[in-house]
């Protein structure tokens, strides 16, 4: 391995060059017309066009990826998160183009891609699973009569809560059988569908599993992602505050279980549902690198990417279970070019200011820059703030600094939503489950409060010294001096 | 006596603010907002912001000017203030009566889908344009209950932020010829 293409854009293609040019490998970028000269185009060795601006002629053309490759002179790939990086087909075609592909083998992600499959390989392993039923809709109604509303309807071939349903009472449940196919069917061309018993206040919690291809497997402790929207996390951290030790040691053991039970290799995730009693239960395998997967890195010292690219190498894991001993607290923030205000309508456009924190314990993974443009033709992710402290009231104090001192124009964030979350009682307690935004922050309309003379002084300032109107004479290099006064 | 300067006049939401600024020396300037007058010197100037002295108080402030708005980031807040004009406020007559305009994106993005024709009739709040930004969709129904007076856009176009999308005419026998 010597040259590895990375077939993604944003924060994710950024972070996996930074790892390649660490371990002494080239790192070829893609690009779609909408990011030429992309900040991760900028840090590659080089970046080659893919296609138009929209995920299907770009960053989705498999064809014109693996024509990328090939011109480029690749010998590897690696997919990020979204895009291709769970197509098992693609793996496969990566594969056959003589290329080595940085993730698990097609058969795994083929075998985890099936919810169905998935499910029955953890009940083979003994692994729990959330009570539930497939089968045709007479079948689904007995079963839902048997396992107690309210119930949930979910798309076989889902995943991200897409195709998803709450069913409170026996009268709802046909008519959600029907558009849960529809939406399945639409989405994923496939109309498979199974229901699940309804877990009241659930917690997200999910583990980081690694292995290679010489018997090696290691699972990397928790991470909690039950702060989300729409399905969509937002806040993680890592270890969770519902976990103790004995939990802890079950949830791995299951996770483990799991991977050796799919021949799984390389960097991988264990989802389960925790319920308020301890109970957990079997979500899925997301087969790729996480967004999240920097709190894993922070709490146990693994680069986890370079980790991927070593165990796709052939090589064996860089160390052993024994070897892991999780030190402090994690948390990350989303930093998504939205605006929470008004609906959370996703927010494009130029960067006219980017000042990201820094400091002990802050990490910040961006896929942008100031003066860099935000497209709006993908997913919406500008950055993850990543903290790391002793302990979870040091990390919360370290988060909300480090959001107080970042400073994003020109696009509309969730910055000061994210304060809101982080500085909320709730969240300080640890009472997190996936429905915490709905109970905490629904219709929340911003910080409110007025700018102070301070910053109102700033900006007349600011006015003050750039004119509306300047003359060419005026703009010579000796009197452009750059600052905000003359 | 200090020299008169028009104030400056900034936006935030709803709220309008005066600052009026006053130099006193090469870097200091005194600044009245609401009554409150403090002694503010510039104490360094880059690209980036400045750094100011106010009352006993240093703080850096981050700047950065698009589109008539300064954005500034002080003190762990930002604000987006967007710059009026000096002078008297004016209301915009065009804003009058959004709902008697016609259906503009709310978001800048992508026509998903176009679900009326010219000539249609709709009900209010039947929708009519489905916009699609960054993997989210966003559906735009009728204001009131009408014809379909003209289709702007069609499927697959980007529009900008408020772009007209589709006018939507009131029922002619609302008006005086209905009766006839």
């Amino acid at each position: 391995m010597r040259r590895v293409l990375v077939a993604n854009r944003g924060e994710i293609a950024v972070r996996v060059i930074r790892a390649c040019h660490e371990a002494g490998l080239e790192a070829v970028a893609v690009h779609s017309d909408a990011d030429a000269g992309a900040l991760h185009c900028r840090v590659a060795d080089r970046s080659l066009r893919i296609g138009e601006p929209s995920p299907a002629a770009s960053y989705l053309n498999a064809g014109a990826i693996l024509g990328a490759a090939r011109e480029a002179g690749a010998d590897a790939l690696h997919p990020g998160y979204g895009f291709l990086s769970e197509n098992a087909g693609f793996a496969a075609a990566v594969e056959a183009a003589g290329l080595t592909w940085i993730g698990p083998p097609p058969e795994a992600i083929r075998l985890m891609g099936s919810k169905t499959r998935a499910r029955r390989l953890a009940a083979e392993v003994g692994v729990p699973l959330i009570p539930g039923a497939t089968g045709d809709d007479t079948e689904l109604a007995h079963a839902a009569r048997r396992l107690g509303y309210p119930v949930v309807v979910k798309a076989a071939a889902g995943g991200g809560g897409r195709g998803m349903r709450v069913v409170r009472e026996g009268a709802g449940l046909a008519e959600a059988l029907e558009a849960a196919r529809r939406e399945a069917r639409g989405a994923f061309g496939d109309d498979e569908v199974y229901l699940e018993r309804w877990v009241a206040r659930p917690r997200h919690v999910e583990v980081q599993v690694l292995s290679d291809a010489h018997g090696g497997f290691l699972q990397l402790g928790e991470r909690e992602c039950s702060i989300q929207r729409r399905h969509q996390k937002v806040v993680e951290e890592a270890p969770s505050p519902a976990l103790d030790p004995g939990l802890r040691a079950r949830m791995g053991a299951a996770a483990l279980a799991i991977t050796r039970g799919c021949g799984y290799r390389g960097a991988g995730t264990v989802e389960f549902v925790l319920a308020p009693d301890g109970s957990f239960y079997f979500l899925e395998v997301n087969t790729r690198i996480q967004v999240e997967h920097a709190v894993t890195e922070c709490v146990t010292g693994v680069d986890l990417v370079r980790e991927q690219l070593r165990v796709a190498a052939g090589e064996p894991l860089g160390l052993g279970q024994g070897d892991l001993s999780p030190r402090g607290h994690a948390l990350e923030c989303r930093i998504y070019a939205e605006d929470p205000a008004a609906g959370f309508l996703p927010s494009g456009g130029l960067l006219a200011a980017w000042h990201s924190p820094s400091g002990p314990g802050v990490r910040v993974d961006a896929g942008y820059e100031a003066m860099d443009t935000v497209p709006l033709h993908y997913d919406a992710l500008l950055a993850k703030l990543v903290v790391h402290a002793p302990d979870r009231p040091a990390a919360l104090g370290r988060m909300a600094a480090a959001l107080a001192d970042f400073f994003i124009a020109g696009v509309r964030t969730n910055v000061e939503f994210l304060r809101s979350v982080v500085g909320h009682p709730a969240f300080a307690a640890g009472e997190t489950d996936t429905g915490f935004l709905e109970r905490h922050l629904d219709g929340w309309r911003g910080p409110g409060g007025e700018p102070p003379l301070e910053a109102l002084a700033a900006a007349a300032l600011a006015c003050r010294a750039r004119p509306a109107a300047r003359t060419v004479a005026d703009h010579s290099p000796w009197s452009d001096g750059g600052g905000w006064l003359p | 006596m200090a020299p008169v300067t028009a104030p400056f006049r900034f936006r935030h939401g709803e709220t309008e603010h005066e600052v009026l600024l006053v130099p006193v020396g090469n870097d200091d300037y005194e600044v009245t907002v609401l009554g409150r007058t403090e002694r503010v010197r510039v104490l360094r100037s880059t690209e980036a912001g400045l750094h100011l002295a106010v009352g006993g108080r240093t703080l850096e402030a981050r700047l950065a000017v698009a589109s008539g708005t300064v954005h500034v980031h002080a003190l762990g807040c930002q604000w987006e203030l967007e710059r009026v004009a000096s002078g008297p406020a004016v209301r915009r007559s065009s804003e009058a009566d959004p709902a008697d305009g016609p259906v503009r994106a709310v978001m800048p993005g992508t026509v998903a889908r176009v679900l009326v024709a010219a000539g249609e009739r709709v009900e209010a709040g039947q929708v009519l344009v489905v916009l699609e930004a960054m993997k989210m969709e966003h559906r735009l129904g009728a204001p009131f209950a009408g014809e379909v007076a003209r289709v702007a856009v069609r499927e697959g176009q980007q529009v900008a932020m408020r772009e007209p999308l589709v006018e939507i005419r009131r029922p002619a026998s609302e008006g005086p010829q209905g009766r006839a």
